[in-house]
């Protein structure tokens, strides 16, 4: 899910950069630094939206470089334990499938895809259900249930579980990034 | 007598040391609304809501004369696709009015958005896609669950 978040990170400035465009070079380095970066807290960067607030620079003996206390307001995506959200399936192959959701990719091991549903492939490899009701191919749209996420400091890993049509929870699914 | 001192104040610091090394965190369950901590809590956002707030952050950058447009992030471009295409309300005012509609009914924001997000069309699905809709009395019957589908509905027809 997408949260709207208030962070405060300290910007460092050479001096080079002070003069009248000195607060817009901070918001520059700033957007350069932290946008599309992923911590474990917070989840994926998207955008800033707003600077709130830059404190007092306060000058680093001996380099001359200065440091910003900056607050600045951002889009970031975290997903959550329990959370249900959609995704878009990128590849499937006899393994399994692979989809994203924004900038998370999510991986859904064939073990624990149901068991009614056969890989068949082809042209277009598909995972399809035995009376052809339900086909999951590339590009298909599918809902997944959060089961558990690992944090390490730079990314997110997801155990998924894979809720099929009529919304029963099917199977557990392992992440893209095992590592239990 | 050599061995360590294994008092509880030194366990507890071993066990957390490899946890903090790996970066575990206390869960976080959106199912029980257990989600974040700390000085600054996150508000959650429906997909249509973050199309509108990534479609004004891409115009500002293509005014920018250095060519901001050409160097957003892969998150930021995956982000927009994404929200483009899993937004069910286009329209700013119809989002503005889902927010509206669904505060009034009692529910938190991760709750809000999710349904904003899902749209179910039952209450069945709204219940399945939201179980901490069940517990806690805000919803008795159905019928209430079924009034706030009808009302995000009528938001959609209208839109």
């Amino acid at each position: 899910m997408f949260f709207h978040i208030v962070l405060e990170r300290n910007m460092q400035l050479h001096p080079r950069h002070f003069g009248p465009h000195l607060r817009d070079k901070l918001v520059a380095k700033l957007m350069k630094d932290v946008e599309g970066t992923c911590s474990g807290r917070h989840g994926f960067v998207v955008a800033i939206t707003g600077v709130e607030d830059i404190g007092k620079g306060l000058i680093r003996e001996g380099t001359g470089f200065v440091t910003f206390p900056v607050k600045y307001q951002c889009v970031v995506f975290r997903p959550f334990k329990g959370e249900i959200l959609e995704a878009v399936v990128t590849m499937v192959n006899k393994m399994g499938f692979f989809a994203e959701a924004g900038p998370v990719q999510i991986f859904v091991s064939n073990h624990l895809i149901p068991d009614d549903m056969e890989f068949q492939s082809g042209d277009v490899p598909n995972y399809t259900t035995s009376d052809g009701s339900v086909k999951i191919q590339k590009e298909s749209e599918v809902r997944l249930k959060i089961i558990g996420t690992r944090v390490d400091a730079t990314e997110i890993a997801c155990v998924v579980l894979f809720a099929n049509s009529n919304l029963d929870i099917a199977c557990l699914i392992s992440p893209r990034k095992p590592a239990y | 007598d050599a061995e360590p001192n294994r008092s509880s104040g030194s366990r507890r610091r071993r066990d957390r040391a490899p946890a903090a090394m790996s970066g575990m965190e206390e869960e976080e369950n959106a199912a029980e609304l257990k989600i974040g901590e700390g000085p600054s809590l996150p508000s959650p956002l429906m997909n249509c809501e973050v199309a509108i707030i990534l479609e004004h952050k891409w115009e500002q950058l293509q005014h920018m004369s250095d060519g901001g447009a050409d160097q957003v992030s892969q998150v930021f471009e995956k982000s927009q696709a994404y929200v483009k295409r899993f937004s069910r309300y286009k329209n700013p005012d119809a989002v503005r009015q889902v927010r509206e509609t669904l505060s009034r009914y009692s529910l938190v924001e991760f709750e809000l958005c999710t349904l904003g997000n899902l749209c179910p069309d039952t209450a069945d699905e709204a219940k399945a896609l939201v179980p901490s809709l069940v517990p806690g009395g805000r919803f008795d019957s159905d019928d209430r669950v079924d009034k706030m589908l009808n009302d995000l509905s009528l938001i959609k027809k209208f839109e």
